[in-house]
């Protein structure tokens, strides 16, 4: 496909250029994600907001505290993709509820991301649980409820 | 230069070595398939390749009822815990022996040596004892139930085992036993198709369940017809004239219930919530840096921690407790109604012998099956009410109010004076009652307008 502008510039400039403005826009969105990353990545950044302190202080009071946190287990940690994917919807989805939404007195955790964290409860603990075999509607924190929010979920 | 060619190489061979020594350590991560022989049944076998499982099961041996208040695995008397069975079961065999159950390692010696058997026994009795019975059905087919029971005892070689609940190849769970099997292909339900969690209930429910044996071929037979209430699985009888044993003192027709622990469970918070009968007895637990389901079947209160605390962080002693909350209030109640039932019995057999009317007391008897059926379904559930409290409370009050009636009926039919009642009316919502008064009111506004 040819435009206009295109055959106007000489053929031996286009093809650089365009990579050059590629790249730096890659490199730029690169660095602003993982800029985004490394700003999202501890649990000081979620308690920042008030909602979210009987999640914190409960698991700052769990055995979990030493291995994982929040995103150890609330993302999805398959790859760099599906981390970041996860975070930025569900980071958006939390952004516009704080903001705008109604919250409710006792937050519960959305269908769609029990499964990642059930992935994540397996992702350690898939070496311990290999003997159990469970069924694939059946959740660990079906049972562990308490872990690792005491009886704050 | 050769030398030093062949130690690179010889070095290199060792490194492959290890390196496939340590491949092979990861492939048993993946334990669960031993691919055991079809047709194994012995738990030894299994135990060969599952031990840290077969350990748990070899704990069914011990005997001990410690921590448990109403019955662990240790053999003692029913019929000396409640007087009042001896007189319900008067005239059947659960008034010459009954006793609290053992594990499932001691079924086949228990069953060779309750005094309930006896030389007329049928090979029915064998069906929840060894896990050879449902190769034997395969191949008598329902010619099996009625054959004499000592005609097969040298078959039966194994108890209940691991080949009872597994597919020895695959360690699926599996339904072997024809009579849970033929009950569900009856109402409409795959055997073969239901979840892992179902099959977690539905394979302890091949046994512990009510059951009657059906017609002339005496075929094991589970009364689910109408729903697995006691109310349902009474109606059920009803409707086939089932009678177990005539009673020689009421002139009754009765029904003998037997351990209906998973018709029970139906409908309890715990089953309501999606447990399983094996997230409590067969608990996971830590076993050599990995998770076994523990194949000790006993009471949970033996192992609140794996059990109850999985899911309850409290102090094991109060959960101990909530547990006993339940059950003395269930065994309180029992013996209570258990009198009354046997007072009703007694009432029957006076009337009857002082030439009372037979319609009336015809009318009484009807009664008297109706709620020894109901006290039965409590006294034969082994878990003190526990597996399902509000069930068991209102069987016990259904059980309370029939032989009352039933008592009160006798003694009508013997003096001609019938006792006062007061039909209530059903239960009422809120909702309904202010209606209710709202229509009585209008209607009396509306009369007092007319005057």
């Amino acid at each position: 496909m040819k435009t206009g502008t295109v055959e106007k510039m000489e053929p031996r400039f286009k093809r650089p250029l365009l990579l050059a403005v590629l790249a730096g826009l890659f490199l730029v969105a690169l660095i602003g994600v993982d800029s985004v990353h490394s700003i999202t990545k501890d649990a000081s950044f979620c308690v920042s907001c008030h909602v979210m302190q009987p999640a914190y202080g409960t698991w700052s009071h769990s055995s979990h505290r030493e291995i994982v946190d929040c995103n150890g287990c609330h993302t999805d940690q398959r790859n760099y993709l599906t981390k970041t994917y996860s975070k930025v919807t569900s980071g958006v989805k939390h952004l516009v509820n704080n903001t705008f939404g109604d919250i409710p007195p006792r937050i519960r955790i959305a269908t769609a991301d029990e499964a990642i964290v059930q992935q994540n409860c397996i992702r350690c603990h898939g070496e311990v649980t290999r003997n159990v075999r469970m069924d694939p509607t059946r959740s660990c924190s079906d049972c562990h409820r308490y872990t690792p929010h005491s009886n704050f979920r | 230069m050769k030398k030093y060619k062949l130690l690179l190489g010889l070095a290199a061979l060792l490194l492959v070595l290890v390196a496939a020594g340590c491949g092979a350590n990861n492939e048993q991560a993946v334990s669960f398939r031993a691919d055991i022989p079809e047709g194994t049944l012995s738990a030894e076998e299994f135990g060969k390749y599952y031990p840290k499982q077969f350990d748990s099961y070899k704990k069914n041996s011990e005997m001990s009822n410690q921590g448990t208040k109403y019955g662990g695995s240790e053999e003692y008397d029913k019929l000396t815990q409640w007087p009042f069975l001896k007189e319900l079961f008067a005239g059947y065999g659960f008034s010459k022996e009954y006793n609290e159950d053992r594990g499932h390692v001691y079924t086949l010696t228990d069953v060779k040596k309750i005094k309930r058997i006896n030389e007329k026994s049928i090979a029915s009795c064998w069906t929840c004892k060894s896990a050879n019975v449902p190769g034997l059905v395969k191949e008598m087919g329902d010619s099996y139930y009625a054959t004499n029971f000592h005609e097969l005892t040298s078959k039966m070689q194994e108890p209940i085992t691991c080949a009872n609940c597994h597919d020895p190849k695959t360690m699926n769970l599996v339904i072997t036993q024809p009579p849970l099997r033929n009950t569900l292909t009856r109402l409409g339900k795959d055997p073969d198709k239901l979840s892992h969690q179902e099959m977690r209930t539905y394979v302890c429910a091949q046994c512990h369940v009510e059951y009657y044996f059906a017609g002339d071929k005496k075929v094991v037979t589970f009364p689910w017809d109408k729903g697995f209430t006691p109310d349902d699985i009474l109606a059920y009888y009803e409707e086939q004239n089932f009678v177990d044993w005539e009673h020689p003192k009421a002139g009754t027709g009765e029904i003998k219930v037997q351990h209906p622990e998973f018709e029970t469970f139906q409908g309890s918070v715990h089953q309501a919530a999606g447990l399983a009968c094996a997230d409590c007895h067969m608990p996971y637990k830590m076993e050599g840096g990995e998770k076994i389901s523990s194949h000790w079947w006993t009471s949970p209160l033996k192992h609140i921690e794996e059990s109850c605390m999985t899911c309850h962080r409290e102090d094991p002693e109060w959960l101990k407790q909530r547990v006993f909350y339940t059950q003395d209030k269930t065994a309180n109640m029992m013996a209570k109604v258990g009198n009354i039932n046997v007072e009703a019995i007694h009432a029957i057999e006076a009337a009857a012998k002082a030439g009372a009317n037979p319609a009336a007391l015809e009318e009484a008897r009807k009664l008297q099956r109706k709620a020894q059926f109901y006290i039965d379904w409590v006294g034969a559930e082994n878990s003190m009410g526990f597996h399902n409290p509000q069930l068991t409370m209102e069987s016990l009050n259904k059980s309370l109010d029939l032989a009352t009636q039933a008592k009160l009926k006798a003694i009508e039919a013997q003096t001609g004076v019938a006792a006062p009642s007061w039909q209530t009316p059903a239960p009422m919502t809120a909702e309904n009652a202010v209606k209710a008064k709202q229509e009585a009111a209008g209607t009396e506004t509306g009369a007092e307008k007319k005057e």
